[in-house]
C-alpha cells in the first residue's frame, strides 16, 4: 500500500467516524433540547457526554495516524499541516452539530463538566504528543515547546467552532474558512524558528532536591 | 538545645581543582537536549547551577575530607589538648565499612583516644555532626572535635549523563535525573573546642530541629543516581523549614533583624528564593554560591559560612545562622556568635 493509499484510508476511517458522530449528535441534540423546554435536562447531558465520546475518539485516531506516520519518518512541517487540515475537516464536518457543540461547552451540569475537563486534559495530551511526534527532529526549533503549542491549536480551534456556530449565510462559512486558511499560513510561517524559542524566553527556575 | 561552653575554633575548606561548567554539560547532552527541543542554556537556566567541580578521577570522599582537616590544621593548628573525637558526615561514602571517620583519622594520624564515627543525615549531615560533637563538649566528655565533610559528585554525574545519553530517554527521564546534574563537590572541615581551649570567641549558641519523616521517600539517591519528587520536596522543605526557624529563634531570643547572615544550605535558584521569602529572610543576607559550585551536600552549610566570614560579610561579634535541611525530611537551624 502506497502513501497516497494510506492516506486515502486514514481519512474515510475518521471521515465515516465522524459523519456518524455529527448525524447522531444532531438527531440526539434536538431530542434533547425539546426535552429541555419541558423540564427534563437530563438527555442534553448524555448528548453533550457522546458529543465529547465522538469528538474524543476521532482526535485517538488522527493521533494514531500522524504518530505512526511520524514513526516511519513522515514527520516535518508538512506532516504537521496535513494533521492540522485533518483536525479543522473534523470541525468542518460537524459543522450542522457546531450550535450543539457550543451548548456543549457551556453546559453547568455536573457531569458534563467533569467530562469537559477531562476531553480538554486528553485531547491536548494527545495532541503534544503527536506534536512531538511529528517534530521530533525539529523539536528544537519549535517556536513554543510541545504543551504550550497544543494549547495554542487547541485554542485556536475551539475559537473557530465558535465562529462556525455562529456563521448563517455561506459567505459567514466562507470567512470562518479563510479565517482558518490564515491560521495555517502562520502557523506554517512561524511553528519553526531559527532563533531562540520562546521558551528560552520565559524558563522559570524548578524545584531541586535539598 | 542551648550550648553555654562549645565554640567554633576554626572552619576551612578544600576546593576540587577541577571545574565543569553547566554548558559542556549540555555540550555533551547535546542529541539529548535538541531531541527534547531544549535550547542551549536550558539547564542553567531552570537550575540557577552554572559551575560545579569535580575532584580527580579515583578521589575518594575520605581523601577530600582529609584534604580539608589537613588545611584547617595547617592555618590553625590543633589545640593543646588534641581532638577527642572525628565525626565525617557527607552523603557519600567510599565504602559500607570503615566509616570515612576512620579513614580520614588513620590519615591523619589521630591516636586511639580519638573517638571516630560517621553521621549519615543527608545534606544536614554536617549540621548534625557538629551537634553530635557539641553535646560531648558540653557535657564535659571531650574538649576538641573535628567534624569534615568531603562530597564528590563525579561518578554520580557521569552515571547521570551516561544513562540521559541511552537510547530512548523522554523528558519525564530527563527531568528526573536533572537534579543529579546540579550537584558538585567540595570538602569542609570545622574545629569545635570547649571554651576553656578557645582562642577565638566564635560562639555555637545551639538552635532547632525538626523531623518530617511522612517525606522521607522523596528523595532517593543511590551512588550512580538520584530520583526525587522535587518540587514536593521544595514544598515540604520550605514548610519545615518555617517551623524550625521559629523554634530557633524563640530557643535563642533572636529575631531576623538581629542575623547579619543566613548560611543556607546551596541547592539552586527556585529553592534559594522559595526560602528566603517564605522566611521572610532579607536576600542582601543570604549569600549565594549554588551559581559556582552546585549543591554540595552536607558540605554546603559550612562552605557558606566560611565563604561569607572570608567575604567580611560575617565579622567578630556578629551573629549568624545556618540553616539546613536534608532528604527525610531534616531541618536544622544554629546559631553562631561569630
Amino acid at each position: 500500500m502506497d502513501r497516497d493509499e494510506r492516506r486515502t484510508l486514514g481519512r474515510r476511517a475518521a471521515d465515516r467516524l465522524l459523519g456518524t458522530a455529527s448525524g447522531l449528535v444532531e438527531r440526539a441534540r434536538m431530542r434533547a433540547q425539546k426535552l429541555a423546554e419541558q423540564g427534563d435536562t437530563r438527555p442534553s447531558v448524555v448528548t453533550d457526554v457522546l458529543l465529547m465520546e465522538s469528538q474524543h475518539a476521532v482526535y485517538v485516531q488522527l493521533h494514531q495516524r500522524f504518530t505512526e506516520k511520524a514513526s516511519r519518518g513522515e514527520g516535518g512541517l508538512e506532516q504537521a499541516l496535513e494533521a492540522l487540515d485533518a483536525m479543522w475537516d473534523s470541525i468542518r464536518q460537524l459543522r450542522g452539530s457546531a450550535p450543539a457543540v457550543l451548548l456543549t461547552l457551556s453546559n453547568v451540569h455536573e457531569q458534563v463538566q467533569h467530562r469537559r475537563a477531562r476531553f480538554y486534559e486528553e485531547s491536548t495530551g494527545l495532541l503534544e504528543d503527536a506534536i512531538r511526534a511529528v517534530f521530533a527532529a525539529d523539536l528544537g526549533q519549535l517556536a513554543v515547546p510541545p504543551a504550550r503549542m497544543a494549547m495554542l491549536v487547541r485554542v485556536a480551534l475551539e475559537g473557530l467552532v465558535v465562529e462556525l456556530a455562529q456563521a448563517r449565510t455561506a459567505e459567514d462559512v466562507a470567512e470562518v474558512d479563510q479565517a482558518y486558511a490564515d491560521l495555517r499560513a502562520l502557523f506554517a510561517r512561524f511553528v519553526l524558528t531559527p532563533g531562540p524559542s520562546v521558551e528560552m524566553i520565559s524558563l522559570e527556575p524548578i524545584p531541586l532536591p535539598w | 538545645m542551648r550550648y553555654q561552653r562549645v565554640h567554633i575554633e576554626a572552619i576551612a575548606y578544600a576546593l576540587p581543582p577541577i571545574e565543569v561548567t553547566t554548558l559542556s554539560l549540555e555540550r555533551m547532552l547535546g542529541p539529548l537536549l535538541r531531541r527534547l527541543g531544549l535550547a542551549d542554556g536550558v539547564l542553567e537556566a531552570l537550575t540557577g547551577v552554572a559551575a560545579r567541580r569535580f575532584w580527580p578521577d579515583g578521589f575518594l570522599n575520605s581523601d577530600a575530607a582529609t584534604l580539608a582537616a589537613r588545611t584547617l590544621v595547617e592555618r590553625h593548628g590543633l589545640p593543646a589538648c588534641g581532638v577527642q573525637a572525628l565525626v565525617s558526615t557527607s552523603v557519600g561514602k567510599d565504602y559500607l565499612e570503615p566509616p570515612i571517620a576512620s579513614l580520614v583519622a588513620g590519615d591523619l594520624g589521630l591516636g586511639a583516644d580519638c573517638l571516630n564515627f560517621d553521621v549519615g543525615h543527608a545534606c544536614l549531615g554536617f549540621m548534625t555532626g557538629m551537634t553530635a560533637v557539641a553535646n560531648l563538649i558540653e557535657l564535659g566528655q571531650i574538649d576538641a572535635a573535628l567534624v569534615v565533610a568531603g562530597e564528590g559528585s563525579r561518578t554520580v554525574t557521569q552515571g547521570t549523563l551516561r544513562r540521559l545519553l541511552q537510547p530512548g530517554v523522554d523528558f519525564r527521564t530527563f527531568s528526573e535525573h536533572l537534579a543529579t546534574l546540579t550537584l558538585g563537590s567540595m570538602a569542609v572541615a570545622a574545629l569545635l573546642v570547649h571554651e576553656r581551649h578557645a582562642t577565638v570567641g566564635h560562639r555555637l549558641l545551639g538552635g532547632a530541629t525538626r523531623a518530617s519523616p511522612r517525606h522521607s521517600r522523596l528523595c532517593l539517591g543511590t551512588a550512580n543516581e538520584m530520583k526525587t519528587e522535587a518540587a514536593t520536596l521544595l514544598r515540604a522543605g520550605v514548610d519545615l523549614a518555617e517551623g524550625t526557624y521559629a523554634a530557633a529563634l524563640a530557643e535563642l531570643g533572636l529575631s531576623t533583624e538581629k542575623i547579619a547572615e543566613f548560611a543556607l544550605h546551596q541547592v539552586g535558584r527556585a529553592n534559594h528564593d522559595a526560602l528566603t521569602q517564605r522566611l521572610g529572610l532579607p536576600p542582601d543576607r543570604a549569600l549565594r554560591l549554588y551559581a559556582e559550585y552546585g549543591n554540595v551536600g552536607a558540605a554546603g552549610v559550612p562552605f557558606t559560612l566560611a565563604s561569607a566570614v572570608e567575604r567580611g560579610r560575617v565579622r567578630d561579634g556578629d551573629l549568624a545562622l545556618l540553616c539546613g535541611i536534608g532528604s527525610g525530611l531534616n531541618c536544622t537551624m544554629l546559631g553562631v556568635q561569630w
